[in-house]
């Protein structure tokens, strides 16, 4: 499979005023054209870092440490202004809050529109022309007449489409979607799903689809990726990822959900707290919470050889609570 | 006398411990013309249940729906526009300062923003000791041991009992909010949303101790919150709530098993497969558009532009909550067919998941 | 939506104009009688009387308030105790050169401000933001009087490349305008700055930048519009210390405008002009404020347009 994306060894490191931390520890990434990779986590364990980095959108005192972002085949400079460019066209950003994402004092045709200009280089007239078409595309009714309208006056839902419209308004190769349904009501969320399914076939676009919601991404994602402190520590097909989790964190999380159909008296949670960036175990982030740590565990980082990082992965499924 | 009769002729039904009839909340919104009456805005329309003791009763549904507004009402924070609370048989509406405040130490509430719950400047021991402080439970040695006992069951004894919350995770100021209500013993406790802040691996440490915790003391929950697989874990009755009326009210297995309400079914159905181990309970069924506005409600029924099961009567009348011959409550003009199609397995996306079947 | 906001903010003008000048009434009254400060302390009580009578402060209180407010409508101060002319009338030969004076100064800081400001922001922590802000400090934290002082020291008694005071030519603005403008400028410059860092930190920022907008773009297409809505409040509040700093700079460089005839009639108790001057500066803030709200529900569409026929 040839590939769209490709993240080698990627660290991310915050210059803080108590010195650096490192958020993103060697992350490798693969997505290949019109592949959804799904990337999962709980907060704070650098998902949304590394979607910033793929987009280059580096903030303050963020820089990547070591490693390299490669585009369609060839690297990416974060500093390069052609690079920059490069990336525009090339990718589509849709984020999790679209009422902040969406400047409020523009009216959405003047966003879209602006979005696609600035990829395209087109004339305002055609751009215009094109964000109703856009607005359309996603969804929205009567997109000449919302072109019209402030972010304010739409709901959520319609905000999160417009957002949606800005980030394919250059017709990217690869959608970055972070977190893009979690901040909208539970009727809705099925909807904009269904809109980024309907448009990545359409459109032929690689997806990274973040989120911290494991049965979501089992409908999303071709492969996925999970993440913990900074590390991905499980890579695996959907359907094998949940069918036979041979981390045990990846473990943890689906036993501490409680499912639909089962009646338990308790749920297994995963005891204690994921550890804070400036306190990092030496060894496996995960040892000091995980039921099956050894001396090994506690002084070597497990590598991401095979699809697990685990010096102790789970060789089958074991019964879940 | 006669009370204890009618209650004697209903030996299944013990006496509620919370009773709530006809309860509505409006709020007057500012002025949209100079001279033109405010608009309202009804948060709450019409909501009436019971709450046994050591019941949980959970309420669902999305944002704006009313879910929080219920919750407030119950513990007097707001007083409601019509209708009528009634607390171990006492309307706490009409209850003078001194009694209420008195009943206050029976109804705790535990919110999502545990950070904002907790006063920065005092010690988790000393936030939990303020509750028995300020209504002269016991003896101060006495106290001493109360909050001890509370905070070893919560899992925050020893040294973590001194620290600050700003000292504490998520998950350990959320046992701290929890510890504070608790230690009053109260009867009932309103959890808005209690573990929505927190990261799913420490979700289940929470829920687990709420429900320890309900089975020791006997404590009644109402249940507020989104999340329908946490809702279908904790709860022994849910009530769906949309645009301020609860439009399905049932046991949990058989809403979970076979929702009669479109809304109830939407809902279900949204939750992705992968969150039960059989894969989809019931049939999707994708609504339009996005609920409305509770400043100008549709006419009729609240669901009904959204519904692809309306019909004109729907349109123009609205389905009163009524109860079944199965035990359940439903509004909805169209519950049977809703209900049939949603368990009909064939055809739909899943086609290849089992079906589950309840006996 | 929009018709009423600005209705509402309209009466609210009036309201306030309104209690500025029965205020003025009030303290006017409060302070005693005005025969016994204005006449010599040795005249006979029938001459006091007279003067009463003639000056109506034997009437009940609330008829003198009826016919002081309807003068006042009609913009009438009373005669000038000075030089016996109607007081509105000395007050508005003034008035254009303390215009010239204040919008020279207003623009001046606009310019100078805003710009600087938003380099400061987007170049946080470099060289330029630095400087800025230690213009901006050095701006209001310095005296006028001072200031003045210093310009006058410098330009006209050592370099004699500027009249030191007075009225005339483009020579003579140069010095008054640019000691009212630093602080003008060295506040808007700070206010334009924090509202600049705070815009520039939000997710809408983010998305420009996924797009591949330039910086130019996103900082002037992007961020500034909603960074000018705060930035134009201020700018309107800030129009009070203006009118102070204007009434020291015009007496530091003798610019025959509305300050220095305020100090003036101060000094010679010369009451129908000072309250003639204290209405009209009261008008002038609440235009200001009114024109700032209007600006502001211009600006702002969430102001505009109102958010409640949201579509489904």
């Amino acid at each position: 499979m040839s590939t769209l994306l490709e993240i080698r060894d990627l660290t991310v490191r915050i210059d803080l005023p108590g010195g650096p931390v490192f958020p993103v520890r060697d992350v490798s990434l693969r997505i290949g054209p019109g592949e959804t990779l799904g990337l999962v986590g709980e907060s704070g364990c650098g998902k949304t870092l590394t979607c910033l980095s793929v987009m280059g959108l580096f903030g303050r005192r963020v820089s990547v440490e070591s490693g390299e972002i490669a585009f369609k085949g060839t690297p990416l400079d974060p500093k390069s202004r052609a690079d920059r460019a490069r990336r525009a066209r090339g990718m589509g950003m849709i984020s999790q809050n679209p009422m902040t994402g969406l400047n409020p004092v523009r009216t959405l045709g003047w966003q879209v529109a602006e979005a696609y200009r600035i990829r395209t280089g087109s004339s305002r007239r055609a751009a215009a022309a094109r964000a109703v078409e856009l607005l359309d595309l996603v969804g929205i009714p009567e997109p000449r007449r919302r072109s019209r309208d402030y972010p304010h006056q739409i709901s959520g839902g319609q905000q999160q489409r417009a957002m949606i419209a800005m980030a394919i308004a250059g017709e990217p190769a690869l959608l970055v979607a972070d977190e893009p349904t979690t901040a909208l009501d539970v009727t809705v969320q099925a909807q904009i799903v269904e809109l980024l399914s309907r448009l990545q076939r359409d459109l032929g676009m690689g997806m990274l689809f973040v989120t911290h919601d494991l049965g979501l991404v089992a409908e999303v994602a071709d492969r996925v990726a999970v993440m913990y402190a900074g590390r991905v520590v499980e890579m695996a097909p959907a359907a094998e990822l949940f069918a036979r989790p041979r981390h045990p964190y990846t473990q943890g999380l689906l036993t501490s959900l409680p499912f639909l159909d089962d009646e338990v008296e308790r749920l297994s949670p995963i005891d204690g707290t994921v550890p804070s960036l400036r306190a990092m175990p030496r060894g496996c982030a995960f040892a000091p919470r995980c039921p099956h740590a050894s001396e090994i565990c506690r002084t070597a980082v497990p590598d991401l050889s095979g699809a697990v990082a685990c010096h102790h992965p789970l060789a089958v499924r074991t019964e879940a609570a | 006398m006669s009370a204890v009769l009618a209650e004697a002729t209903e030996p299944d039904e013990p006496r509620p411990l919370l009773r709530v009839a006809g309860l509505a909340r409006r709020f007057s919104l500012p002025r949209t013309s100079l001279f033109g009456p405010r608009p309202e805005l009804t948060a709450v329309a019409d909501v009436s249940f019971d709450l046994a003791a050591g019941e949980t009763l959970a309420v669902v549904g999305e944002s704006g729906c009313g879910k929080s507004t219920v919750g407030n009402l119950v513990l007097n924070l707001l007083s409601p526009s019509a209708g009528s609370i009634r607390f171990d048989g006492e309307d706490l509406a009409s209850a003078d300062d001194t009694r209420w405040r008195d009943r206050r130490r029976d109804l705790q509430l535990i919110f999502q923003d545990s950070r904002s719950a907790l006063d920065p400047r005092l010690t988790v021991e000393a936030q939990v000791a303020e509750g028995l402080e300020i209504h002269k439970v016991a003896t101060a040695a006495d106290r001493k041991i109360m909050v001890a006992a509370m905070l070893e069951a919560v899992g925050l004894g020893g040294d973590l009992a001194r620290r600050y919350p700003h000292e504490l995770s998520g998950g350990q100021q959320q046992r701290a909010v929890i510890a504070r209500a608790l230690v009053l013993e109260p009867k009932l406790v309103v959890c808005d949303e209690p573990v929505a802040a927190l990261d799913v691996s420490v979700q289940a440490q929470v829920v687990n101790l709420l429900r320890d915790l309900q089975r020791n003391l006997g404590l009644a929950y109402l249940f507020i919150s989104h999340d329908l697989s946490l809702v279908r874990h904790v709860a022994d009755r849910v009530a769906v709530m949309y645009l301020g009326r609860f439009v399905e009210v049932a046991e949990c297995r058989d809403l979970f098993a076979a929702p009669a309400h479109p809304y109830a079914r939407a809902l279900i159905g949204a939750v992705p497969a992968a969150r039960s181990r059989r894969g989809r309970l019931v049939r999707p069924l994708r609504l339009e558009g996005e609920p409305p506005s509770p400043m100008n409600p549709p006419s009729g029924c609240p669901l009904h532009p959204r519904c692809p099961f309306a019909t004109d009567l729907c349109r123009t009348e609205l389905p009163a909550l009524r109860p079944r011959a199965d035990g359940r409550s439903v509004a909805c003009h169209h519950a049977e067919a809703s209900q049939a199609d949603g368990l009909e397995a064939q055809g739909g996306s899943d086609a290849s998941q089992p079906l589950k079947v309840f006996p | 939506m929009n018709l009423r906001y600005a209705a509402i903010k309209l009466l609210r003008a009036m309201i306030t104009l309104w209690l500025v000048v029965t205020f003025v009434f009030v303290v006017l009254r409060l302070t005693g009688d005005p025969t016994q400060q204005l006449l010599p302390d040795d005249i006979g009580p029938e001459i006091r009387d007279y003067y009463r009578a003639a000056w109506g402060l034997d009437r009940p209180l609330w008829e003198q308030y009826l016919r002081y407010f309807e003068a006042a409508l009609r913009g009438d101060f009373g005669i000038s105790f000075r030089n016996s002319q109607p007081a509105i009338d000395l007050i508005w030969q003034r008035v254009p050169k303390t215009l010239e004076l204040g919008l020279a100064t207003f623009f001046c800081s606009l310019a100078l401000g805003i710009p600087l400001g938003v380099l400061a922001a987007v170049w946080r922590d470099s060289w330029v933001d630095r400087l800025t802000m230690s213009f901006a400090v050095f701006g209001f934290s310095m005296p006028n009087f001072f200031l003045g002082i210093l310009l006058i020291l410098l330009f006209a008694l050592n370099l004699r490349v500027l009249p030191s005071s007075g009225y005339g030519t483009w020579q003579h603005m140069v010095m008054p305008v640019f000691t009212l403008a630093t602080a003008f400028a060295g506040a808007i410059a700070r206010f334009t700055r924090s509202a600049m860092l705070e815009v520039l930190s939000r997710d809408y920022m983010r998305t420009a930048e996924a797009e591949g907008a330039s910086r130019f773009r996103q900082v002037w297409w992007h961020a500034f519009p909603n960074a000018a809505i705060p930035v134009v409040t201020i700018v309107g509040f800030s129009l009070g210390g203006m009118i102070g700093g204007a009434v020291v700079t015009e007496n530091v460089f003798a610019w025959p405008g509305v300050g220095r005839l305020l100090t003036s009639s101060v000094a010679d108790r010369d009451l129908s002009i000072v309250q003639g001057i204290v209405v009209l500066v009261a008008i002038t803030m609440v235009s200001a404020n009114l024109l700032v709200d209007l600006a502001y529900g211009w600006l702002d569409p969430r102001v505009r347009v109102g958010g409640q026929e949201r579509s489904r």
